[in-house]
């Protein structure tokens, strides 16, 4: 396949497809939490790992952001041979971490059999995708060291640039195989990420935040409700009463 | 299939080849220079006699500058419809076959402009200082501009994220070759000229400006000439070029 249909296309594609799918998650009601918990707690079993998993890919998604949100920061970290190391060995701590913690998840899934039933085609093409990238991750940090620093010059302007929806292949096009490996392992989980029970779990944090902060208007809204349907039942009652009164009698 | 003349037209002017699509930089001239040097020089010189092509050398003085055009834009095209010119350099020059570029007609203009305004010899002219004569202060500095302890002027990362100088130890990125050749290989005119352009993207947007200035250049350039101290003198020919993108 070309570089055009890889880097640009694919990726822009999954955006979209993306943020689409988010977009009709947020709006289209879900069923009450009674209905959903049993297979969310599978979905939770599925992905959730243990704490190795949970460091690994919390400490390399923030090195991840380091690099799209303050390249300029990072680069005069780096300019000291010895931050460099630093950072890089850190980083390269928390996707060994990850990887462990992938296996660990994985091997549960697999052992697992009201896990391995309940897991759909995209949950196991999410995590062969996660694992493609870590791997690849981990691979680029041995094979083309101070991947921190070169990809300030490459990854970070290409992905600023596809968020800006001007894509720069140029910046992605002489890359080594691996690299590439990295980044169409990020354009495929964007792509399987709605088909997967995962979004289910990503976004409950979120909704259980957007839940919270609505409950003071909610709560608010409810006095209203309440206040304005005793304020009509009082009204009805005087209007009805003599009425209500013969009917009783 | 082409007319059998399409094969007997003659290569009198520039070889030039550029890379389809690629976009033009703000430095025309540099670019025209990097094409001239790249491609050119294995047919033609400028001011050292005929090689295979005429000598361009006044080339701008011999022909107007609409024929020149025309002629590096499609020189089979010109011998076909029997241009005069065309036909005595065809016939003068062994009847040797130019084939016809697409080349966008802006980096044709470049190129002809490059040679009006002395080519080459004008280069030289106003060259650089030679790494050689740089001083230690200078040696030092270009040290730290590829180590990244002294930051580029256009902000740009440093060498040491992608290429390492093993000869000197440094422990510099593997994206990139090792340059500790790269002077002995390239010399000033060639390093020089790959260093006013970023790594990453290698060809540039017409309002990217130049990555080093020419301190930054002399002090880079010395550098790895003293880092490449002890290599054999090893200067790429001229259909290799200047040094391939990282990764490749």
């Amino acid at each position: 396949m070309s570089t055009r249909a890889l880097f640009l296309v694919a990726p822009a594609a999954a955006l979209v497809w993306l943020a689409l799918a988010l977009l009709l998650r947020l709006l289209v009601p879900r069923a009450p939490a009674p209905a959903v918990a049993p297979e969310l707690g599978s979905t939770v079993r599925t992905f959730r790992g243990r704490w190795i998993w949970h460091v690994g890919v919390a400490g390399t998604l923030a090195g991840h952001a380091l690099l799209l949100v303050a390249p300029a920061a990072l680069q005069a970290w780096n300019a000291r041979l010895p931050r460099l190391i630093a950072f890089e060995a850190t980083a390269f701590g928390f996707g060994l971490l990850a990887a462990v913690g992938l296996g660990v998840l994985v091997r549960t899934n697999v052992r697992d059999e009201p896990l391995r039933s309940a897991r759909s085609l995209a949950d196991t093409v999410l995590l062969g995708l996660l694992a493609v990238s870590i791997a690849s991750g981990l691979g680029l940090a041995v094979l083309h060291r101070w991947a921190s620093s070169w990809s300030l010059a490459t990854l970070t302007p290409y992905a600023r640039s596809l968020a800006a929806l001007h894509p720069d292949l140029r910046l992605v096009e002489g890359m080594p195989y691996l690299v590439k490996l990295h980044v169409l392992a990020a354009v495929g989980f964007a792509f399987v990420l709605p088909f997967s029970r995962l979004l289910d779990l990503a976004l409950l944090p979120l909704e259980r935040t957007a839940a919270d902060a609505a409950r003071p208007l909610r709560a608010l809204f409810a006095r209203l409700r309440a206040a304005a349907e005793e304020r009509a039942r009082r009204a009805a009652r005087a209007f009805w009463w003599e009425e209500d009164e013969d009917h009783v009698a | 299939m082409k007319p059998r003349v399409m094969s007997h037209v003659s290569w009198l002017v520039p070889c030039l080849v550029l890379t389809a699509g690629s976009a033009r930089t703000a430095s025309a001239q540099t670019d025209a220079a990097l094409l001239f040097n790249a491609r050119c020089t294995s047919c033609h010189t400028f001011g050292q006699g005929d090689k295979v092509g005429p000598d361009l050398k006044g080339v701008a003085k011999r022909h107007s500058r609409a024929w020149l055009l025309s002629w590096i834009r499609s020189s089979e095209r010109m011998v076909r419809a029997a241009d005069p010119t065309a036909a005595a350099l065809f016939q003068k020059y062994r009847r040797q076959r130019m084939p016809d570029f697409e080349l966008p007609p802006e980096n044709i203009a470049d190129l002809v402009d490059y040679l009006a305004a002395g080519g080459p010899e004008a280069d030289a002219a106003r060259v650089m200082r030679a790494a050689s004569t740089a001083t230690a202060e200078e040696l030092e500095h270009g040290r730290q501009l590829f180590d990244g302890r002294v930051a580029l002027a256009s902000g740009a990362v440093a060498c040491v994220s992608c290429h390492t100088v093993a000869s000197r130890g440094t422990l510099g990125g593997s994206l990139g070759p090792d340059l500790s050749g790269a002077f002995a290989r390239y010399r000033d005119r060639g390093l020089h000229q790959f260093l006013q352009r970023t790594c990453f993207p290698r060809t540039q947007a017409v309002d990217t400006p130049s990555v080093l200035t020419e301190s930054e250049s002399l002090a880079l350039r010395a550098f790895l000439h003293a880092s490449g101290a002890g290599q054999p003198a090893q200067v790429a020919s001229q259909d290799e070029g200047l040094p391939s993108r990282p990764g490749r």
